[in-house]
């Protein structure tokens, strides 16, 4: 189930708040001995309500959720239970291979094989699994589990909430990649057991918030992005840059507005998820980006990773070979493709550079560093959305193919949108000269999209403070988004 | 900007969001642009453009007694022209690219709903012919198409994709608009019909594909080809007339150009396709209530290529001279005569000289 369809948010949405928090009533009213009980129920609620969000897309995946979380459950319990440190250590490296065997198996099989066919002339079948939804992040979290739980740091907690834990459905398929210390003590905490008029208030606008960038914002940009690389060698190179950025555009609308999304809902559950994304579009290098981009995913590789292998403390070499390795496993878990190995060694490679003309790079003005920054952080998604390393490489090319410098028709009427049209055309003049003078819509998209990135506040920066300005223009942009939805299909098989 | 408490901010966000989203369902089921709830109101104009989203709720809620329907080999009739010539008051629902169910679906969606309907003008297009008898739009993996399943079902709780909907929303603001401005209903004349927008002529037509290798070997038709067209046909088709005996179906096949019995016989299956057509015509003839006609011995009609668009495509002149043959039974296909019909198509495709297009 997807955040933005109508089953989530106008049925599943309200009905889950409202069971929940009934059992969470029924927890904090009843006697000291059944709140345990009311305590796990609520739980029970969340945990049943996260299954019917998974298996809503493909039931079967459901066992792999529930058999993934009842076999890392067994494995941490077993390393609380033992008390020799060598077997623990054998179940934490049994647990990690497990979970590191499963996303092997369901997202890299086929490309192994394939580049195995490739290398060896050999013809194995592939598999042609279909990736299930949120394996990359339901498996990173309970990797850090297990080795949080090899440290000692999850001694008391049951069953029930380590399920809810892993399985809590706003995280549960595009993160934030949480810990089991941000979110169990929560569900813990008496305070957190009631809706409070803040919490509402915030969790309303976040999530309205994160719908309008990802449903008016990003997927108007995804309009155009898949448009543009259905056939590159139409485009020309004016295009092709346009394209690039809209897809960086994309790309941050899309995943952030998600998480705003997720972190909106969890507040509705009077739950706080940390935040992924920090107006990643400011940073002034690339080491600045990657402490803004996809935060939770850093802080993962960083702690149990780049520590782990001994991060700076092993003098410089061995602290660029870390990053390097860090990079790499960051480019392969992103997708099973050479063109995300690519891209993950470059941002490496770069950090590392980075790090080496740190005192350079600072006396660089930071307008320039911007955007140097911007520009190659934008070059490098190309590459991330590339199908293959050869079609990167030949955008790249036609990026810098300055012969051409004429903007296709197509781009401008793509962004039209025709309910603007529909409203303003009720307004007078201004709808007027939007319908003749339609190439304006791009124009719009790109300086909002640049004002929102480098001049707008980052949603979680501070407390939320309510307005009604605020109210006004949230709940507006939140109905905009919701009859967005559904469109009307066009019909493109066009013979007979 | 005026700071206000949460709960302040809380009552005017959920005031706005809840009022406008009831506000906006209220106004879709009352214009309602699909007719997915009830008929036209009247003295209110309605814009009909989209058939797939449409033509279940017109069947169900229109008043009429005849209907037009097939693929977009059937967008250019003329309901007037029917009206005429049947003396009947007819729509016209036709899916481009509709494949044999979907077609047959929405007949039954018509004679289930309203008693009255006693004609149907059907035309089979022989390019779906061999096909799986549930072939559909929704279910095509080939079509890259989110199929409105909604309109379909009893289910109320998908209507929200209707009835909050932002493309349909602006479709019937577009109503209102026409009926503010005395803008009359698109007619059955009208709706959906492409005539004005293409070229036609043997320069147009000869641009829209090219000429295949000329094949080595011919595909005959096989027994599972005649299983394939035996269940479309009894399922879409023959069950249809069998379940409503008092409703007349007037069956025709369509008359594509000889471009497209071209690029058949350079692909080796001109042969197949006419023995198809034969088991066509042979399953259909001899059923009380099927009228059935082909006018693919029209010489006039499939070497004019001024009359087309493309190889399969022609204008309404054809429609129009059709619909004017069947009402004076001119082309009428029966036991009697099937076999001298094939005879007489068979004969003309296999021997024509097809380079001579070209020249």
């Amino acid at each position: 189930m997807l955040f933005n369809s109508y089953y989530f948010l106008i049925y599943f949405l309200p009905i889950v708040l409202l069971i929940y928090y009934l059992a969470r009533h029924k927890a904090s009213v009843s006697k000291p001995e059944s709140k345990l009980l009311w305590h796990n129920i609520s739980l029970v609620v969340l945990i049943v309500a996260s299954f019917v969000f998974y298996a809503y897309d493909n039931v079967y995946y459901l066992a792999l959720l529930a058999g993934s979380i009842l076999i890392n459950w067994f494995i941490a319990h077993a390393m609380n239970s033992s008390k020799k440190e060598g077997s623990q250590r054998l179940l934490l490296i049994l647990g990690i291979l497990i979970d590191v065997g499963v996303i092997f198996y369901f997202k890299y099989y086929d490309f192994f094989i394939e580049n195995m066919n490739a290398l060896f002339k050999a013809d194995f079948n592939l598999r042609h699994i279909i990736l299930p939804l949120g394996i990359s992040f339901f498996t990173f979290q309970q990797i850090s589990y297990l080795v949080d739980t090899y440290r000692g740091e999850t001694k008391d907690y049951s069953f029930i909430e380590y399920a809810a834990f892993v399985s809590f459905f706003p995280q549960l398929v595009a993160g934030p990649i949480v810990l089991h210390s941000e979110l169990i003590p929560q569900y813990r905490d008496k305070d957190r057991w009631h809706l409070t008029a803040d919490r509402l208030a915030n969790g309303l606008y976040v999530l309205a918030m994160g719908m309008f960038k990802k449903v008016i914002i990003a997927d108007k940009f995804g309009q155009v992005v898949t448009w543009g690389w259905l056939d590159t060698a139409s485009r020309t190179g004016i295009d092709m840059l346009l394209i690039s950025i809209f897809y960086t555009f994309q790309l941050y609308f899309d995943f952030s507005g998600y998480c705003d999304m997720a972190i909106g809902i969890a507040k509705l559950f009077s739950l706080d998820l940390p935040v992924n994304f920090n107006s990643p579009y400011k940073a002034v290098s690339i080491n600045d980006f990657w402490k803004r981009w996809h935060m939770t995913l850093t802080r993962f590789l960083t702690n149990y990773i780049y520590i782990p292998l001994g991060g700076n403390r092993k003098g410089k070499v061995r602290t660029y070979i870390n990053i390097l390795l860090v990079f790499l496993i960051s480019g392969i878990w992103h997708g099973a493709n050479w063109t995300f190995i690519l891209w993950g060694v470059i941002h490496g490679i770069l950090q590392v550079i980075n790090r080496m003309c740190k005192k350079i790079w600072d006396k660089v003005p930071k307008a320039l560093a911007w955007l140097i920054t911007f520009f190659i952080v934008n070059l490098l998604w190309v590459m991330f959305y590339a199908p293959s390393v050869t079609d990167g490489v030949y955008v790249w090319r036609k990026i810098f193919d300055l012969n051409n410098m004429h903007i296709s028709e197509d781009i401008f009427t793509l962004f039209v949108m025709k309910e603007v049209n529909t409203v303003l055309a009720m307004l007078g003049p201004v709808g007027a000269f939007l319908t003749i003078h339609y190439q304006w819509y791009m124009i719009m998209y790109l300086v909002l999209s640049f004002v929102i990135c480098l001049c707008a506040k980052n949603l979680h920066e501070e407390k939320f403070k309510p307005t009604v300005g605020k109210a006004v223009l949230s709940a507006l942009l939140f109905i905009w988004a919701i009859i967005s939805f559904a469109g009307v299909s066009t019909f493109l098989y066009f013979n007979f | 900007m005026k700071r206000v408490s949460d709960r302040q901010f809380n009552i005017i966000f959920l005031t706005i969001l809840i009022s406008a989203l009831i506000v906006i369902a209220v106004v879709m089921v009352i214009i309602d642009p699909l007719f997915h709830y009830h008929a036209p109101i009247s003295g209110m104009s309605y814009s009909l453009n989209d058939e797939r989203y449409q033509n279940n709720g017109i069947v169900k809620h229109f008043t009429y007694d005849a209907m037009i329907t097939g693929t977009s080999m059937t967008e250019n009739f003329k309901a007037s022209e029917a009206d005429e010539l049947f003396g009947v008051n007819s729509i016209k629902t036709c899916f481009m690219g509709g494949s044999y169910r979907e077609i047959s679906e929405n007949i039954r969606t018509a004679l289930e709903h309203n008693p009255d309907l006693k004609l149907i003008i059907r035309a089979t297009d022989q390019f779906d012919l061999i096909t799986p008898s549930d072939k559909h739009p929704s279910t095509d993996p080939e079509t890259t198409f989110d199929y409105p399943l909604f309109l379909l079902d009893k289910n109320i709780f998908n209507d929200i994709e209707y009835v909050l909907n932002k493309s349909l929303l602006s479709d019937a603001v577009t109503d209102v608009k026409m009926t503010l401005s005395h803008t009359p209903s698109t007619s059955f004349d009208e709706y959906m019909n492409w005539m004005s927008m293409y070229e036609f002529g043997k320069e147009s037509v000869l641009k829209t594909y090219s000429r295949p290798p000329k094949s080595e070997t011919e595909t005959p038709l096989t027994d599972e080809d005649k299983n394939l067209i035996r269940d479309n046909l009894t399922q879409n088709i023959i069950n249809l007339a069998a379940d409503y005996p008092d409703v007349t179906f007037y069956i025709w096949i369509p008359p594509y150009s000889v471009c497209y019995y071209d690029v058949e016989q350079r692909k080796g299956t001109l042969k197949r396709d006419m023995d198809a057509m034969e088991y066509e015509l042979s399953l259909l003839v001899g059923i009380p209530n099927i009228r059935l006609y082909g006018y693919d011995d029209r010489e006039d009609i499939v070497t004019d290529l001024s009359l087309y668009k493309d190889m399969a495509h022609y204008g309404e002149t054809v429609n129009s001279m059709i619909l004017k043959a069947m009402a004076e039974d001119d082309g009428l296909i029966t036991t009697d005569n099937y076999k001298d019909y094939m005879n007489r198509v068979r004969d003309f495709y296999l021997n024509y000289d097809y380079d001579s297009i070209y020249e």
